[in-house]
This record gives structure tokens, sequence and C-alpha cells, in this order.
């Protein structure tokens, strides 16, 4: 995998897993990279840039050994 | 009457409606002499003439209605001469509530509607963290089945939807809380993502994996 693409990954990974004041600051790190990979190629769509790499951050989670607690539906 | 006294609600307020509740209240009475009410806002109808206790006696009735439970029998006696039950044409107060209500302030309503505005974000708050909880653990890092995705996307566009409703309330400047506002947008955009992730139909997977690898080549 890319460097800078799992870069992106794990910062979105930090947002995801946290909450409230703790996410709104991984969620700054993580704007701010896709910021820096717009900054380098201006004619991309931010839009399907912060997507895609939203759906590579499932793929990278499901090949994960260490997973978060699974919650029963009725909890 | 003395004008700067703050007499103590009777009794029955305080046992019926409790001690805050209960505190600065008005009575008020149907007018078929059937009940009592206490009525919180200190809302009050004793001139019949004015359009404005007009307005205040519809509004005071609806509360009425919807808060019958809070009646005590017209047959209230007092042991106290301080308050006595006093009747009139269509009205029937308590003589020793007329101190309270021309003493006390108008109540903080806005005030009161904000702190209960954040009582209530704060439960919104652990609901939508609840359910970016089960996004997380039940379908991102595990393969969900077709149901439990349809239930996923189901829950998620409710929770976006409650987020939307939410915000246009204190995104309002009178409300003047962007704290609570951008701990909101945070949420929202959680939930956005993790409703992109499995439900957005303008971007497959494909098509996302063939975006990544011209922006990220190896």
């Amino acid at each position: 995998m890319n460097k800078e693409l799992e870069a992106i990954i794990l910062a979105y990974e930090k947002a995801s897993a946290s909450q409230d004041k703790e996410a709104e600051h991984y969620l700054m790190a993580f704007e701010s990279l896709l910021d820096t990979v717009m900054e380098r190629q201006p004619g991309l769509s931010r839009d399907i840039l912060r997507k895609s790499v939203i759906k590579a951050h499932r793929k990278w989670a499901l090949k994960q050994d260490c997973k978060p607690p699974a919650i029963p539906p009725k909890a | 009457m003395k004008a700067n006294s703050t007499p103590k609600p009777p009794w029955w307020a305080r046992r019926s409606l409790g001690r805050t509740f209960a505190e600065g209240a008005a009575c008020v009475a149907s007018s078929d002499d059937s009940d009592v009410h206490v009525f919180p806002f200190g809302l009050w109808f004793n001139d019949a003439n004015s359009r404005e206790t007009e307005q205040r006696r519809k509004v005071t009735l609806k509360f009425l209605q919807i808060n019958r439970r809070y009646s005590v029998p017209i047959t209230y006696k007092s042991s106290s001469a301080r308050f006595s039950l006093a009747k009139g044409v269509r009205k029937v107060f308590i003589d020793g509530m007329d101190a309270v209500i021309s003493d006390s302030r108008v109540p903080d309503i806005q005030a009161q509607a904000r702190d209960l505005t954040k009582r209530q974000m704060e439960q919104w708050f652990v609901w939508m963290d609840g359910m970016l909880a089960i996004h997380r653990g039940n379908f991102v890092f595990r393969e969900p089945t077709p149901a439990q995705l349809e239930e996923h996307k189901t829950g998620l566009k409710l929770a976006i939807r409650c987020c939307l409703f939410i915000n246009t309330l204190i995104a309002d400047p009178d409300f003047n809380d962007p704290d609570l506002v951008s701990r909101l947008q945070v949420r929202v955009r959680q939930l956005q993502d993790a409703y992109d992730t499995f439900h957005d139909t303008a971007l497959s997977d494909a098509q996302a994996e063939e975006f990544l690898k011209q922006v990220f080549p190896k």
C-alpha cells in the first residue's frame, strides 16, 4: 500500500475510534492530510477522494487482527 | 398584602408538584369550580377585559387540559389564614398566592429552555456515539449480513435526520452556543461517513479503488 495513503487511512482510523472533542481533533488532522493531497493534485474531486479513503479504511479494517468488540444488536 | 413578602406555596402544591416546581407558581382554577391547578409559569388571569389576559387564559386552560394530574380538589381548606380560598366569577384563586405572583419575576424561560436543550443534546450525543460504536464494531471491522446492512442504513438515516433537525434548533443565533454546534457537526460528519461507507450509490467500491490507484500509485 502507498505510504501516504496508509497514513491517511490511519488518520481516519483515529478519528473513527474517538468521540466528541477528540474526534474533532483527529478529523481535522485527517482533513488536513486530504488537503495536502488536493494541493498536489488540484484537479481531484475532494468528495470522491474522501469517500474513497473511507472505503479503503474499511478494507484495511477487515484485515486487522485486533478488532474492536462487536456490540450485540439488542445493546 | 406585603409587597416584598414571599409566602411559601401551600402544602399541597409542594406535595404534588415538588418544591422547585411549586415555588413561584400561580394558582388558577377551571371555570367549572371542579379543580384547582397550579400553573408553573406565572401566567395569571384576573382581569377578564384585557386581551392579553384572555390570551393567557387560553394558554392556561390549554395547559390545564394536558396537566390534569396536577389538579387537587377544590375542597382545599388551609389551616393557615394566610392561604384562603377565594372564589369569583369564572375564577378561583388562593389569596396567599397573590404575593407570589406580584413579587416573583417572570421566570427566565429562555435559560430554562437552554438548559433543557443542553441536557437533551447530551442524551442525543450518547445515542449517536452508541450508533457509531455499533457501526464500527459490527460493520467496519466485520462482515455484516444483508439484513444487518439494511438495519444499518435505516438507523443511520434516522440518526442523520435527527442531527439535522437538532442543528436547526441550536444553530439559531439566539441560542449562541458554538461549542454545542461544533460537537454536533462532528457527529454529523461521522454518521455521514458511516453511511457512505456502505450505502453511497454514487461511488462503488471498484470505482473508489481505481481512483485511489491513480492518486496514490505504488
